[in-house]
Protein backbone atom coordinates (compact mmCIF):
# COMPACT_ATOMS: atom_id res chain seq x y z
CA UNK A 1 0.00 0.00 0.00
CA UNK A 2 3.13 1.85 0.78
CA UNK A 3 4.66 1.78 -2.57
CA UNK A 4 0.77 2.10 -4.17
CA UNK A 5 0.45 5.41 -2.60
CA UNK A 6 4.08 6.58 -3.23
CA UNK A 7 3.70 5.84 -7.18
CA UNK A 8 0.88 7.29 -7.32
CA UNK A 9 2.49 10.56 -6.02
CA UNK A 10 5.50 10.03 -8.19
CA UNK A 11 3.06 10.11 -11.29
CA UNK A 12 1.38 13.22 -10.63
CA UNK A 13 4.48 15.75 -9.15
CA UNK A 14 2.44 18.75 -8.60
CA UNK A 15 0.45 16.77 -6.13
CA UNK A 16 3.54 15.63 -4.90
CA UNK A 17 4.74 19.05 -4.75
CA UNK A 18 2.08 20.19 -2.70
CA UNK A 19 2.02 17.60 -0.23
CA UNK A 20 5.80 18.59 0.22
CA UNK A 21 4.63 22.23 0.74
CA UNK A 22 2.84 21.21 3.33
CA UNK A 23 5.64 19.10 5.09
CA UNK A 24 7.77 22.11 4.96
CA UNK A 25 4.68 24.23 6.58
CA UNK A 26 4.88 22.02 9.40
CA UNK A 27 8.77 22.30 9.50
CA UNK A 28 8.93 25.68 9.44
CA UNK A 29 6.10 26.46 11.95
CA UNK A 30 7.50 24.36 14.70
CA UNK A 31 11.07 25.91 14.23
CA UNK A 32 9.34 29.41 14.80
CA UNK A 33 7.86 28.49 17.82
CA UNK A 34 11.52 27.00 18.89
CA UNK A 35 12.97 30.28 17.84
CA UNK A 36 10.65 32.28 19.71
CA UNK A 37 12.20 30.17 23.20
CA UNK A 38 15.44 30.85 21.56
CA UNK A 39 15.89 34.09 20.96
CA UNK A 40 14.42 35.21 24.51
CA UNK A 41 16.70 32.62 26.58
CA UNK A 42 19.25 32.22 24.85
CA UNK A 43 21.39 33.64 22.24
CA UNK A 44 20.70 37.03 19.88
CA UNK A 45 18.35 36.82 16.97
CA UNK A 46 21.44 36.91 14.25
CA UNK A 47 23.73 34.24 16.47
CA UNK A 48 20.95 31.66 16.39
CA UNK A 49 20.26 32.70 12.47
CA UNK A 50 24.01 32.32 12.18
CA UNK A 51 24.92 28.69 13.51
CA UNK A 52 21.24 27.42 12.33
CA UNK A 53 22.09 28.07 9.10
CA UNK A 54 25.41 26.34 9.54
CA UNK A 55 24.30 23.41 10.94
CA UNK A 56 21.80 23.03 8.34
CA UNK A 57 24.16 23.28 5.70
CA UNK A 58 26.61 20.68 7.51
CA UNK A 59 24.06 18.43 7.59
CA UNK A 60 22.61 19.33 3.97
CA UNK A 61 26.13 18.59 2.96
CA UNK A 62 27.03 15.67 4.09
CA UNK A 63 23.64 13.49 3.04
CA UNK A 64 23.63 15.11 -0.36
CA UNK A 65 27.49 15.61 -1.78
CA UNK A 66 27.32 13.71 -4.51
CA UNK A 67 24.21 15.54 -6.24
CA UNK A 68 26.56 19.11 -5.52
CA UNK A 69 29.39 17.23 -7.38
CA UNK A 70 27.33 16.34 -10.35
CA UNK A 71 25.78 19.99 -10.75
CA UNK A 72 29.10 21.64 -10.69
CA UNK A 73 28.40 22.05 -15.07
CA UNK A 74 25.24 23.76 -14.18
CA UNK A 75 24.90 27.49 -15.97
CA UNK A 76 26.21 30.03 -14.44
CA UNK A 77 22.81 31.62 -14.17
CA UNK A 78 21.37 29.14 -11.77
CA UNK A 79 24.38 29.58 -9.55
CA UNK A 80 23.90 33.15 -9.59
CA UNK A 81 19.80 32.57 -8.69
CA UNK A 82 20.47 30.53 -5.95
CA UNK A 83 23.07 32.36 -4.12
CA UNK A 84 20.22 35.64 -4.83
CA UNK A 85 18.25 33.15 -3.04
CA UNK A 86 20.07 32.21 0.14
CA UNK A 87 20.33 35.72 0.37
CA UNK A 88 16.69 37.04 0.36
CA UNK A 89 16.01 33.41 1.94
CA UNK A 90 18.23 34.18 4.93
CA UNK A 91 17.85 37.88 4.95
CA UNK A 92 14.38 36.55 5.90
CA UNK A 93 15.98 34.51 8.69
CA UNK A 94 16.98 37.22 10.34
CA UNK A 95 14.38 39.80 10.50
CA UNK A 96 12.53 37.35 11.37
CA UNK A 97 14.44 36.09 14.77
CA UNK A 98 14.92 39.90 15.05
CA UNK A 99 10.66 40.08 15.07
CA UNK A 100 10.46 37.51 17.77
CA UNK A 101 12.89 38.54 20.01
CA UNK A 102 10.61 41.71 20.28
CA UNK A 103 7.34 40.76 20.15
CA UNK A 104 5.33 36.97 20.38
CA UNK A 105 4.57 34.45 18.09
CA UNK A 106 0.92 35.26 17.58
CA UNK A 107 1.88 38.95 16.42
CA UNK A 108 5.06 38.45 14.31
CA UNK A 109 3.23 35.19 12.58
CA UNK A 110 0.18 36.87 10.92
CA UNK A 111 2.13 39.82 9.24
CA UNK A 112 5.25 37.42 7.93
CA UNK A 113 2.79 35.29 6.61
CA UNK A 114 2.28 37.45 3.71
CA UNK A 115 5.11 36.33 1.55
CA UNK A 116 2.79 34.16 -0.51
CA UNK A 117 1.11 37.03 -1.83
CA UNK A 118 4.48 39.09 -2.14
CA UNK A 119 5.30 35.38 -4.40
CA UNK A 120 2.25 35.47 -6.33
CA UNK A 121 2.68 39.12 -7.47
CA UNK A 122 6.66 38.68 -8.13
CA UNK A 123 5.50 35.35 -10.15
CA UNK A 124 3.04 37.02 -11.72
CA UNK A 125 5.39 39.57 -13.32
CA UNK A 126 8.73 37.82 -13.57
CA UNK A 127 7.63 34.16 -14.47
CA UNK A 128 4.82 34.44 -16.82
CA UNK A 129 6.04 32.00 -19.05
CA UNK A 130 6.51 29.36 -16.49
CA UNK A 131 3.22 29.51 -14.49
CA UNK A 132 -0.08 30.83 -14.64
CA UNK A 133 -2.06 32.33 -11.90
CA UNK A 134 -5.70 31.90 -12.13
CA UNK A 135 -8.21 34.02 -9.79
CA UNK A 136 -9.38 31.03 -8.33
CA UNK A 137 -5.26 30.28 -6.91
CA UNK A 138 -5.56 34.17 -5.96
CA UNK A 139 -8.57 33.87 -4.27
CA UNK A 140 -7.15 30.69 -2.46
CA UNK A 141 -4.06 32.37 -1.29
CA UNK A 142 -6.04 35.34 -0.08
CA UNK A 143 -8.07 32.82 1.63
CA UNK A 144 -4.74 31.26 3.19
CA UNK A 145 -3.54 34.51 4.90
CA UNK A 146 -6.71 35.77 5.92
CA UNK A 147 -7.55 32.58 7.66
CA UNK A 148 -3.40 32.08 9.27
CA UNK A 149 -4.33 36.12 10.29
CA UNK A 150 -7.72 35.21 12.15
CA UNK A 151 -6.04 32.24 14.31
CA UNK A 152 -3.33 33.96 15.15
CA UNK A 153 -5.13 37.03 16.48
CA UNK A 154 -8.08 34.79 17.99
CA UNK A 155 -4.98 32.89 19.99
CA UNK A 156 -4.05 36.21 21.46
CA UNK A 157 -7.39 36.89 22.47
CA UNK B 1 6.23 46.80 18.92
CA UNK B 2 6.22 48.94 15.51
CA UNK B 3 10.01 47.62 15.01
CA UNK B 4 9.28 44.08 15.16
CA UNK B 5 5.94 44.38 12.24
CA UNK B 6 8.48 46.24 10.46
CA UNK B 7 10.66 43.66 10.44
CA UNK B 8 8.13 40.61 10.11
CA UNK B 9 7.63 42.79 7.09
CA UNK B 10 11.12 42.33 5.41
CA UNK B 11 11.01 39.10 6.44
CA UNK B 12 8.11 38.36 4.48
CA UNK B 13 9.33 39.99 1.78
CA UNK B 14 12.88 38.16 1.53
CA UNK B 15 10.89 34.58 1.69
CA UNK B 16 8.80 36.36 -0.94
CA UNK B 17 11.45 37.11 -3.19
CA UNK B 18 13.53 34.15 -2.87
CA UNK B 19 10.62 31.48 -3.88
CA UNK B 20 11.22 33.93 -7.35
CA UNK B 21 14.95 32.76 -7.66
CA UNK B 22 14.45 29.55 -6.31
CA UNK B 23 12.19 28.86 -9.07
CA UNK B 24 14.68 30.16 -11.84
CA UNK B 25 17.19 28.54 -10.67
CA UNK B 26 15.94 24.97 -9.82
CA UNK B 27 15.31 24.85 -13.67
CA UNK B 28 19.07 23.43 -14.11
CA UNK B 29 20.56 22.17 -10.61
CA UNK B 30 19.35 19.77 -8.21
CA UNK B 31 16.73 20.95 -5.22
CA UNK B 32 20.04 19.56 -2.60
CA UNK B 33 22.21 21.60 -4.80
CA UNK B 34 20.92 24.88 -4.80
CA UNK B 35 19.35 24.27 -0.66
CA UNK B 36 22.81 23.83 0.04
CA UNK B 37 24.30 26.94 -1.91
CA UNK B 38 21.47 29.05 -0.56
CA UNK B 39 22.07 27.92 2.77
CA UNK B 40 25.87 28.66 2.40
CA UNK B 41 25.35 31.94 1.01
CA UNK B 42 22.99 32.62 3.95
CA UNK B 43 25.16 31.55 6.79
CA UNK B 44 28.00 33.61 5.17
CA UNK B 45 26.44 36.92 4.95
CA UNK B 46 24.08 37.05 8.27
CA UNK B 47 27.87 35.14 9.90
CA UNK B 48 29.74 38.28 8.44
CA UNK B 49 26.73 40.79 10.14
CA UNK B 50 26.31 38.81 13.19
CA UNK B 51 30.16 38.99 13.34
CA UNK B 52 30.06 42.72 12.92
CA UNK B 53 27.12 43.46 14.82
CA UNK B 54 27.75 41.60 18.33
CA UNK B 55 32.03 40.14 17.99
CA UNK B 56 32.82 36.81 18.27
CA UNK B 57 31.76 36.76 22.27
CA UNK B 58 28.51 36.31 21.35
CA UNK B 59 28.99 32.60 20.31
CA UNK B 60 30.33 31.14 23.17
CA UNK B 61 27.31 29.56 23.49
CA UNK B 62 26.04 26.69 26.06
CA UNK B 63 26.11 23.12 25.09
CA UNK B 64 22.13 23.62 25.89
CA UNK B 65 21.83 26.79 23.28
CA UNK B 66 23.68 24.71 20.73
CA UNK B 67 21.88 21.88 21.07
CA UNK B 68 18.50 23.75 20.80
CA UNK B 69 19.66 25.70 17.59
CA UNK B 70 20.81 22.44 15.77
CA UNK B 71 17.51 21.33 16.37
CA UNK B 72 16.33 24.89 14.63
CA UNK B 73 18.49 24.43 12.05
CA UNK B 74 17.83 20.42 11.56
CA UNK B 75 13.99 21.09 11.24
CA UNK B 76 13.82 24.91 9.29
CA UNK B 77 16.92 24.49 6.91
CA UNK B 78 17.49 21.01 6.64
CA UNK B 79 14.17 19.60 6.50
CA UNK B 80 12.08 22.98 5.97
CA UNK B 81 14.03 24.61 3.29
CA UNK B 82 14.92 21.25 1.73
CA UNK B 83 10.76 20.60 1.20
CA UNK B 84 10.14 23.93 0.20
CA UNK B 85 12.79 24.04 -2.74
CA UNK B 86 11.73 20.67 -3.93
CA UNK B 87 7.73 21.74 -3.62
CA UNK B 88 8.79 24.70 -6.04
CA UNK B 89 10.26 22.60 -8.12
CA UNK B 90 7.40 20.21 -8.55
CA UNK B 91 4.19 22.07 -8.47
CA UNK B 92 5.24 25.73 -8.68
CA UNK B 93 5.77 29.22 -6.64
CA UNK B 94 1.59 29.73 -7.48
CA UNK B 95 0.34 26.47 -5.84
CA UNK B 96 3.94 26.25 -3.32
CA UNK B 97 3.51 29.78 -1.16
CA UNK B 98 0.59 29.41 -0.01
CA UNK B 99 0.52 26.41 1.32
CA UNK B 100 3.58 27.29 3.05
CA UNK B 101 1.81 30.12 4.20
CA UNK B 102 0.03 27.70 6.67
CA UNK B 103 3.21 27.54 8.91
CA UNK B 104 2.08 30.25 11.61
CA UNK B 105 -0.99 27.92 11.70
CA UNK B 106 1.47 25.03 13.08
CA UNK B 107 3.13 27.57 15.45
CA UNK B 108 0.22 28.82 16.76
CA UNK B 109 -0.95 25.47 17.10
CA UNK B 110 1.96 24.17 19.51
CA UNK B 111 1.22 27.57 21.47
CA UNK B 112 -1.96 25.98 21.90
CA UNK B 113 -1.35 22.15 22.79
CA UNK B 114 2.71 23.20 24.24
CA UNK B 115 1.73 26.79 25.83
CA UNK B 116 -1.99 25.70 27.14
CA UNK B 117 -3.86 28.09 25.41
CA UNK B 118 -7.23 27.97 25.03
CA UNK B 119 -9.08 27.43 21.44
CA UNK B 120 -11.17 30.66 20.47
CA UNK B 121 -13.68 30.91 18.32
CA UNK B 122 -11.20 32.98 15.94
CA UNK B 123 -9.42 30.18 15.71
CA UNK B 124 -11.84 27.84 14.53
CA UNK B 125 -13.52 30.36 11.89
CA UNK B 126 -9.60 30.98 10.54
CA UNK B 127 -8.81 27.35 10.65
CA UNK B 128 -12.06 26.73 8.35
CA UNK B 129 -11.06 29.69 6.16
CA UNK B 130 -7.49 28.04 5.91
CA UNK B 131 -8.81 24.76 4.95
CA UNK B 132 -11.42 25.95 2.34
CA UNK B 133 -8.04 28.54 0.89
CA UNK B 134 -6.06 25.36 0.41
CA UNK B 135 -8.84 23.20 -1.08
CA UNK B 136 -9.29 26.03 -3.89
CA UNK B 137 -5.53 25.98 -4.69
CA UNK B 138 -5.27 22.32 -4.39
CA UNK B 139 -8.34 21.53 -6.94
CA UNK B 140 -7.33 24.08 -9.12
CA UNK B 141 -6.80 22.69 -12.72
CA UNK B 142 -2.93 22.63 -13.79
CA UNK B 143 -2.17 25.52 -16.09
CA UNK B 144 1.49 26.11 -17.33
Amino acid sequence: MHATILGRLNSKPIALGMVLAIMAATAYGSSQFLARQIVTEHAPPLVVATVALFVGFILLTALANKNIVEDRHAPRKAFLFLVLSGIAASSGVAFNYSALSLAPVVVVAPVSSVSPLISLSLAHFFLQQLERITLRIWIGAFLVVGGVVLVTLGSAG
Amino acid sequence: MALAIVFALLAATGWGTSAIFVRLGLQNISSTTGTALSLATGTLLIGAIAFAVHGPGEFALSFTAIGWIALLGLLNYLLGRFLNFNSIRLAGVSRAAPLLAAAPLVAVTLGVLVGGETLEPLIALGTLIIVAGVVLIVTAPEQR
